[in-house]
């Protein structure tokens, strides 16, 4: 797995290994079961601090993303389903309102940034039936 | 104060002409690595010297890996690794003779470290010190530092004349090797994109006192510029905004905390919000270090608290 | 470590001051005895061969040779800490964990001892030359002014680690030192010419425990010893607190 972070944008490096993880899951690039590498191995390659890299495994295994053995690998965990639907949405919901805010900033209106996301969501949907293409070849 | 790397409380040190530690509070946790920032006199190098016994506090006290500065020094000592600022050692002995020099004072010395880092570091050990290029200089002060086995190391401007090449690898040794295994780093620098990269912790030093001192990722989550066009620039209840520059109708703010809520107040006011967006290390230790509102002559900025997550 | 630093430090000086001081005494010696072969003014000098010996133990040794070991007690120690501060390692040296005291004793342990050693060897050669050009051996004893010397060695090589300690310079230290030895012994003569009172000195020490060493002076000084022991470790004690409240 190949992250790439930047410390000198605004945001904190964990919160960019958070979203990079993220974005290969709900790409599929990351299955259920695949192993992630080890926190010292990841801090060690992006030259970052091991405590970095550690909360943002820990954040991620909070919200049921990835799973560690205790004193093993960590590994893309299963889907959550373990969160309530209600939970769910609620995680969501400050996201939303970013998208929100900023496109009535952007001075868009709501039809455009409905628009704007149901295109993420089909090249999301594209991206993942590719790496699942990659993934059956590969087989 | 004892889980504490490194604690100290109104520490103050007073040269004939110039008060270089003026009642500095600092705290580093164990195992992260704390960047130490500060221009140049604003008492950094004055506040290691005092943590390594160096020099006597003219007042205030502190401990180190939980022993007491001064009375416990030499026990601080043994678990503490320092590279200083000048990198000066022994002209006539070689690299190899240094080893053998320092070595022998340290039981949690190990020569394995030596050879690998000898190895990676691309180090002539076998040349004499006074004729080493400035880099080679700086390697050699790091490798005695890292084969020492200590607990904490004390890094003054560790990247003195090292090529890129060779730094990254020193930065990959220290992450691999060093903070992996619960030490703690304690660095003194101005580069600061190599502290932004690697630091845990930041504390910002000016005029002798912590401006800042907060978890790196928390200051950045806080502090945003904030840029909006509207006519009335000066904002009433936000003490963590300030005006920073001003075109016609654009004003542009430094926001230490709560930006959202800044920008909701300003929309409230009329103002039309262009843009919030997340400052580097650079810019937030330029704006915190150039106190002068240029609006407001006279505005000096206060000291800045960030709410960071407890110690676990 | 740190001995073997200090002598590596010092290695060149030793050696050459090794082979110099032992050479010079010798030389001094040949001059003294070795070169009368003449029996009529051999006789003029010394009457028997005991007392050649004595008059050339006190002359080469008592008072060449603790003059000489007196100036490289002085150039030794302008080679110690005071140096560090003056090359900016003694930033490096200081953190080693180590109490303030460690170096300061350590370095002047080790400096004494090379003055010992020189000074023994010298003495040794002496005793060796004597027994050549004069034929035997009427006594042992003479070996035993290496002691004396030592510790004249002792305070001039301490008194030059204070002043490079005070002076945060080897060389400022040894200008120091220097003029310090320099009114140290000829303040002693000039003032017992022309008030006839008796300074205690420490080359005068040197001469008179060698003189008492091969039987020419009857009485031992004992004071002085007491004195100049006192003396020789009291630089290396100040020189202790003098650093344990420095800033680096």
């Amino acid at each position: 797995m190949l992250l790439h972070v930047n410390p000198a944008s605004g945001v904190p490096t964990y919160l960019q290994i958070e979203t990079q993880v993220k974005h290969y899951i709900a790409a599929g690039a990351l299955t259920p079961g695949d192993a992630l590498p080890s926190v010292r191995q990841l801090a060690s390659d992006l030259r970052i601090s091991t405590n970095t890299v550690a909360r943002a495994y820990q954040d991620l295994e909070r919200d049921g993303i990835l799973r560690t053995i205790p004193g093993g690998r960590t590994y893309v965990g299963e889907n959550p389903g373990s969160f309530l639907k209600a939970e769910r949405v609620r995680r969501l919901r400050p996201y939303a309102r970013q998208i929100a805010v900023e496109g009535t900033q952007l001075r868009l209106d709501p039809r455009e940034i409905m628009q704007l996301v149901q295109q993420e969501l089909e090249a999301l949907e594209e991206e993942h039936e590719r790496y699942g293409n990659l993934d059956r070849k590969a087989r | 104060m004892s889980d504490m790397a490194i604690w100290t409380e109104k520490l103050v040190k007073t040269y004939p002409d110039v008060r270089a530690v003026d009642g500095l509070n600092l705290n580093v946790p164990r195992g992260v690595v704390y960047g130490f920032l500060g221009r140049n006199g604003a008492g950094k190098s004055s506040t290691i010297r005092i943590l390594l016994g160096l020099a006597r506090p003219t007042e205030g006290h502190g401990t180190v890996l939980g022993f007491p500065i001064g009375r416990e020094q030499v026990a601080i000592l043994e678990r503490t690794a320092y590279v200083s600022e000048s990198k000066t050692l022994y002209g006539n002995l070689t690299p190899r003779e240094l080893v053998r020099f320092t070595r022998g004072f340290y039981p949690t010395w190990s020569d394995q470290a030596v050879r690998k880092y000898s190895q990676l570091l691309e180090i002539p050990m076998d040349r004499h010190f006074s004729k080493l290029s400035q880099g080679n200089r700086t390697k050699v002060c790091l490798l005695l530092a890292l084969s020492q086995g200590a607990d904490l190391l004390i890094l003054d401007e560790p990247a003195t004349g090292l090529d890129p090449v060779v730094l990254d690898e020193f930065l990959r040794i220290l992450v691999q090797d060093v903070v992996s295994d619960g030490k703690t780093v304690f660095i003194s620098s101005h580069q600061l994109s190599d502290v932004e990269q690697i630091a845990d912790w930041v504390g910002l030093i000016d005029h002798g006192r912590l401006l800042l001192e907060a978890r790196l990722d928390d200051i950045k989550s806080e502090f945003r510029w904030v840029t909006a066009a509207g006519d009335d620039p000066t904002q009433t209840s936000f003490p963590q905004a300030m005006l920073v520059a001003s075109e016609g109708n654009f004003h542009k703010y430094l926001v230490k905390s709560g930006a959202e809520a800044f920008a909701a107040q300003l929309s409230r006011q009329g103002a039309t919000i262009a843009e919030i967006s997340p400052m580097s290390l650079r810019e937030i230790f330029l704006a915190l270090v150039r106190k002068e509102d240029p609006c407001t002559p006279g505005n000096v900025g206060a000291t800045v608290a960030v709410a960071s997550l407890p110690i676990s | 470590m740190y001995a073997w630093k200090c002598w590596r430090d010092s290695r060149g000086r030793v050696i050459t001051y090794l082979i110099a001081l032992p050479v010079i005494c010798v030389f001094f010696t040949y001059i003294n005895i070795g070169f009368n072969k003449n029996q009529a003014l051999a006789r003029t000098f010394a009457p028997d061969v005991a007392h050649a010996w004595a008059n050339n133990c006190a002359f080469v040794l008592g008072s060449c040779a603790s003059l000489f070991t007196l100036i490289w007690a002085l150039f030794l120690g302008a080679s110690s800490l005071g140096e560090e501060f003056k090359e900016k390692t003694a930033e490096f040296l200081l953190v080693r964990p180590r109490p303030r005291s460690y170096w300061v004793w350590m370095g002047w342990s080790v400096g004494v001892g090379e003055i010992s050693v020189t000074v023994f060897a010298a003495v040794a050669a002496t005793f060796g030359a004597l027994a050549c050009f004069t034929g035997h051996v009427p006594s042992w004893r003479p070996l035993a002014i290496a002691l004396p010397l030592a510790l004249g060695g002792a305070v001039i090589y301490g008194m030059t680690c204070f002043m490079t300690i005070v002076a945060r310079s080897g060389r400022e230290g040894l200008s120091y030192g220097l003029g310090i030895l320099v009114i140290h012994l000829v303040l002693p003569i000039a003032v017992s010419y022309y008030w006839k009172v008796d300074v205690p000195s420490v080359l005068g020490f040197m001469i008179g425990a060698s003189k008492w060493i091969v039987g020419i002076a009857r009485d031992f000084p004992f004071g002085s010893l007491v004195l100049w022991t006192a003396v020789a470790l009291v630089f290396p004690f100040a020189s202790q607190l003098l650093l344990q409240r420095a800033d680096v």
